[in-house]
């Protein structure tokens, strides 16, 4: 759900295309034929899904250069037209922005009335999501669980600047933006997939790693429980491992996967801060759920991820698992671009982005 | 579960349509403006060209215009004297020739007859299957005549009336009760008695008609 567009500031008028999609929208149509974008990180990933009847599958994936996210600083926002091979052009887009200003808090509020909902405004999630004062930002929520007296709230918030950014990326012709979505949610989405078919209700802990920001979610019978952003992403991890080897930085990634040197020390002591917050997460659900987190998956900017199990088993008393999003589907022969291989737990953003368009209408 | 927070609005959808919308737009305006244009550009060529045709027309008009008056008087004239040529041949077709009649009659009446009156009668009748105007005749003879036969003598008068001389325009020849008798008078210079036979003859056309 958007809150009101009154309520948002700087929003876009619509213009004549606007209006004319306003009535072809009814949101009745059912789209089969969906590609899920993730921007704003070092690479932009790109899948592609269709649906044949009850079945969605993977029809491809890439991954593209770059679109440079816009900052904070005011001015124009016209990037230029994504184009996307011709493998990967389906009719709608999902797009996923990820930015290191975007905000996602799993907020507990009162349930029930609908005076509680009507105080679900911009004001509550601006105070509630530590949202500046003043800054213009476009807020979405999503009712996740109901408990008790109290329902779980996902609720996301991202730069106005940024979503009009984004959306101006697909300006005409096909695809045309259908969904825009932060990319920390978007991969709940696919995880939340990735449990319900492989893994049960087993109480899980799932960790994204992006460049800059990583997000922690819990889920606990399926259901999101927990949910922790941090800013720290493999750039970061980058960095300290420079400087504790001395290297250049672009040297790094070779580095760790090479066996020349051991990174073992500098790698735990980059993701220390991580393990903190896993830590912190396990703990919230275990004590408010009465559970045992059971699994760990770790998916995304992986570097070193060889390094990672023993200070994470040493914390967690659990060996992680290294979680491929693209397996969540049937995937069709040739489907992955070879520039995919090796890079397949990036995609989750993009992968959850376009599932979640497919079974919003299923 | 879906984790969906959507943040995109409903201004910001579109059609996923392969053709850019808003070229589409550009170039219907551009095609449309053209259009118009042309339309307009054609209607004042064709408005100018109507001018220069009503004005040429007018100028012949203005030529043509006694003569052609002229030949409308002549027409009318013509039409007038058609429809008295007309009027006068069916009063001509109505009339019975009777001199052709009366040559034929002359010829005809057998030696011994002696007429002694003879009366054409004219009325005005009507077709009987429609409304056009007839005129119909009737002969009426009277005549004697002595001999020993006089009945042959009027049969052959008679005849000669049904001949084809008089048959194309006599219906019916009859005679009337009493229309043949004998009277005895005295005409000789003696003094004798003589017999004489009276007739009369009722001789009716066929109408003619108007038409």
């Amino acid at each position: 759900m958007v809150l009101p567009a009154d309520l948002v500031k700087n929003t876009l008028g619509g213009g004549v295309t606007g209006a004319f999609a306003k009535l072809k929208f009814g949101r009745k149509a059912v789209r089969t034929d969906v590609v899920g974008l993730d921007v704003g990180d070092a690479t932009t990933r790109v899948v592609r899904l269709m649906r044949l009847g009850d079945t969605s599958t993977l029809v491809a994936a890439d991954l593209l250069p770059p679109v440079e996210l816009p900052s904070d600083e005011t001015g124009e926002v016209r990037p230029a037209p994504l184009l996307l091979p011709k493998a990967l052009r389906a009719r709608y887009a999902a797009v996923a922005v990820t930015s290191p200003q975007a905000c996602i808090r799993l907020l507990s509020v009162p349930a029930g009335t609908d005076n509680n909902r009507a105080n679900l405004n911009f004001g509550f999630f601006m105070e509630r999501m530590g949202l500046p004062e003043g800054s213009a930002h476009r807020i979405g929520y999503e009712i996740v669980s109901t408990e008790n007296r109290d329902q779980n709230v996902l609720a996301v918030s991202l730069p106005e600047r940024q979503t009009r950014w984004a959306v101006s990326l697909l300006p005409q012709g096909i695809p045309a933006p259908y969904s825009l979505q932060v990319s920390g949610a978007a991969e709940l989405n696919c995880f939340s997939r990735e449990l319900t078919a492989h893994h049960g209700d087993a109480p899980a802990i799932f960790m994204q790693i992006g460049s800059d920001v990583t997000h922690v979610a819990a889920f606990y019978k399926g259901r999101l429980a927990f949910y922790r952003q941090c800013q720290l992403g493999s750039h970061a991890i980058v960095r300290t491992i420079q400087e504790k080897l001395g290297i250049e930085e672009k040297l790094v990634p070779g580095a760790l996967e090479d066996d020349l040197i051991d990174a073992s020390a500098p790698i735990a002591a980059a993701i220390e801060p991580l393990l903190r917050q896993l830590v912190l997460v396990r703990e919230f659900v275990e004590r408010k759920r009465t559970c045992r987190i059971e699994k760990i998956l770790l998916s995304g900017s992986l570097l070193g991820t060889k390094y990672w199990n023993e200070p994470i088993v040493k914390v967690m008393g659990i060996v992680p698992a290294t979680w491929n999003p693209l397996d969540t589907l049937p995937c069709q022969p040739g489907a992955l671009a070879e520039r995919v291989k090796g890079n397949e737990s990036r995609f989750a953003s993009a992968m959850g982005a376009a599932l979640a368009v497919l079974e919003m209408e299923s | 579960m879906t984790y969906h927070v959507d943040l995109l609005l409903d201004d910001e959808r579109r059609i996923a349509s392969p053709v850019n919308m808003r070229l589409v737009l550009r170039v219907g305006g551009v095609v449309v403006a053209g259009i118009s244009l042309l339309f307009i550009v054609t209607l004042f060529a064709k408005g100018r060209d109507a001018k220069f045709q009503s004005e040429a027309a007018q100028a012949q008009w203005a030529r043509l215009e006694p003569q052609f008056k002229y030949l409308m008087e002549l027409r009318t004239a013509r039409t007038e004297l058609r429809a008295s040529s007309l009027l006068m041949e069916s009063f001509r077709r109505t009339r019975l020739p009777l001199g052709d009649e009366l040559a034929a009659l002359q010829a005809g009446i057998p030696a011994d007859i002696q007429l002694q009156s003879l009366r054409i009668t004219q009325f005005a009748g009507k077709q009987k299957t429609s409304t056009i105007a007839t005129r119909s005749y009737e002969l009426h003879l009277t005549g004697k005549l002595t001999g020993d036969d006089p009945k042959e003598s009027v049969d052959s008068l008679i005849a000669c009336l049904s001949s084809p001389a008089f048959s194309n325009r006599v219906e019916a020849v009859s005679v009337p009760n009493n229309g043949f008798r004998k009277e005895t008078v005295r005409k000789t210079p003696a003094g004798e008695p003589r017999t004489v036979w009276f007739f009369e003859l009722n001789c009716r056309y066929r109408p003619r008609s108007f038409e």
